[in-house]
């Protein structure tokens, strides 16, 4: 390790290699030091719906199926109060090239380093968006390099990652594998220095604005097969692009009324950069782990300014525990007889409990599925998972414990969701964006912080107050 | 033996090499004691761009054209994660759902 790649070296010049990678200035969108102008930071680059589903259509990527799940929607009507139990579509995401959503973000991301004369793309990622930054960068003819978390100290890693190294591979990637720890940012860094790529952030404008036609195909089919715009849209929360471009999408095909419901697994009690808790969470993404430090604040990543900001589009934000997502891939598989990856049955779980909650003629929608596969299938979690030590038993859901016991319930009706406390997370972000940039915000930046929270100012105004009386609630 | 070339694996046999990246000294403040007393370690895999020992330092090329070094972990790394065998709890849940298929 020499002077100029140490660790502290290289994350000094954090600023200047992210410009460099990403095109995006982001100082000219920053309003004082607290607010910026996320409108216009979407709006980087100038690229219009109609062009992203253009060079989206073109890449293979988008115009995934609406599949109408009949039998998972009797099932939950069975448990439902009489004239109860909304319609349960699925999206078909796994029908993208690379086999998930991640497509549609890596589309404009690559699209945008090859159009502005970057050789190459690089992402740090465990998850399928490595898988889709390399089948797009083969598509548009670039190299790519995706940085992977995927061991623990003894070189183990979770069958699920080892799956996504090797689609990475399979689509001419080079992919790094680290050990566990946050520097995964500071291996990003290096090689975007190295190479001079493009930084295909998770977290781009370019990213986000991928996914919005996701939310207007959802909107239009939906429409066009149930004759109104859906009562839900249940989305797997992680980082928070997913919620941010699926909604905007339904925004802009104006489905006012529909709420954007996130998702995640609960992996409560398991820390996130731990070597041993590494592999014991038998989920690598769509979890709290990431959904809440994300929703809380999304600025934690590897550019200023994170386009995907879910507390401004999520209407509530629900937990499922492991177990009942392997139910609801296995019901998925055997009474809809479509096999999918993970991901997508994180809100599955739950659309099995919310669509009790609406009308018989109503739809709730899940926005994804995933592809799946060696590693990616339940029976590979679940075994690898018991050869860590972790009990894998039938019974009642709420006594799963992540990292200790994975409790697989064996009918519908014991299946349930954990609302998350929105006020609390809009609470939790206000504490850190005062502590960040500003004890005392001007009136401008209190509206900047009401659109950020979906509070009104005057309830943002009381939370601030409190929080500087020294109210630490 | 050192210097024998018989015990050399061959320049473009596809291998995995591992490498150093931070000592545990050296690593991101604030992280959890059970990762902040390891090092934190890369692994790649390549074609080997010249003659190598197992175990010892080699130079791969990786997919994307660039040269990486460490050391010679694994001479053709296979990919070794597979659907594995069903646990007897998802059994009984599979069994649960396919009662549910001839129910509804």
């Amino acid at each position: 390790v020499t002077s100029t790649g140490g660790y502290a070296a290289v994350m000094g010049r954090r600023s200047a290699i992210v410009r460099d990678a990403t095109g995006v200035d982001y100082d000219t969108f920053a309003r004082g030091r607290l607010a910026f102008d996320y409108e216009a930071l979407m709006h980087e680059g100038g690229y219009t719906a109609d062009d992203v589903r253009t060079l989206q259509l073109d890449g293979g990527v988008g115009a995934t199926q609406l599949l109408e799940a009949r039998n998972l929607t009797r099932l939950a009507r069975r448990l439902a109060p009489r004239g109860k139990g909304a319609r349960i579509f699925v999206k078909d995401e796994a029908s993208n090239p690379s086999g998930s959503f991640k497509d549609r973000r890596a589309s404009v991301s690559v699209f945008h380093a090859h159009a502005n004369g970057y050789r190459g793309v690089v992402a740090a990622t465990s998850g399928n968006y490595g898988a889709a930054v390399a089948a797009q960068a083969a598509h548009y003819g670039l190299r790519a390099i995706v940085v992977q978390e995927a061991f623990d100290g003894l070189g183990r890693g979770q069958p699920e990652i080892l799956e996504k190294g090797r689609k990475c591979e399979a689509l001419g990637a080079e992919v790094v594998q680290t050990t566990v720890g946050p520097e995964l940012f500071y291996v990003l860094l290096k090689t975007l220095e190295e190479t001079g790529y493009y930084n295909a952030s998770l977290y781009t404008p370019f990213s986000v604005i991928g996914i919005e036609t996701l939310g207007l195909e959802i909107a239009e089919q939906t429409r066009a097969v149930a004759g109104r715009a859906p009562a839900a849209v249940l989305v797997t929360h992680a980082g928070g692009g997913n919620v941010t471009g699926t909604a905007r999408g339904l925004r802009a095909a104006e489905c006012n009324d529909t709420q954007v419901i996130g998702v995640s697994v609960d992996l409560s009690g398991l820390h996130m950069a731990s070597d041993r808790d590494f592999n014991r969470k038998s989920f690598t993404t769509g979890h709290t782990g990431f959904a809440l430090p994300f929703t809380g604040w999304p600025d934690r990543v590897d550019l200023p300014r994170n386009a995907a900001r879910p507390l401004r589009y999520l209407d509530r934000l629900v937990t499922v525990t492991q177990g009942e997502v392997f139910f609801a891939t296995e019901a998925l598989a055997q009474l809809e007889g479509l096999e999918r990856g993970p991901a997508g049955n994180i809100s599955l779980a739950a659309a099995l409990v919310l669509a009790q909650e609406y009308d018989e003629d109503a739809v709730v929608v899940v926005s994804e599925t995933e592809y799946t596969g060696a590693g990616k299938s339940p029976i590979a979690q679940l075994e690898f998972a018991a050869g860590l030590g972790i009990e894998v038993i039938n019974g009642d859901p709420r006594d799963n414990e992540p990292g200790r016991r994975i409790v697989l319930p064996t009918h519908a009706g014991q299946l349930r969701i954990e609302e998350v406390d929105l006020d609390s997370v809009r609470r939790s972000y206000l504490r850190r964006a005062l502590e960040t940039f500003d004890p005392s915000p001007t009136d401008e930046e209190i509206a900047f912080l009401a659109a950020e929270t979906r509070w009104s100012e005057d309830q943002v105004g009381a939370a601030v107050a409190t929080s500087i009386g020294g109210g630490q609630a | 033996v050192p210097g024998d070339a018989s015990l050399l694996i061959a320049a473009g046999t596809r291998v995995q090499i591992s490498y150093l990246l931070l000592e545990p000294g050296e690593r991101a403040d604030g992280i959890p004691a059970d990762t902040a007393e390891l090092p934190y370690v890369a692994r790649v895999r390549g074609v080997l761009v010249a003659p190598a020992a197992a175990g010892g330092r080699a130079t791969v090329r990786t997919p994307s054209g660039r040269e990486r070094s460490g050391e010679l972990e694994l001479i053709e790394p296979a990919y070794t994660h597979s659907f594995g065998r069903p646990p007897t709890a998802l059994v009984e849940l599979a069994e649960a759902v396919r009662r549910l298929r001839d129910e509804l």
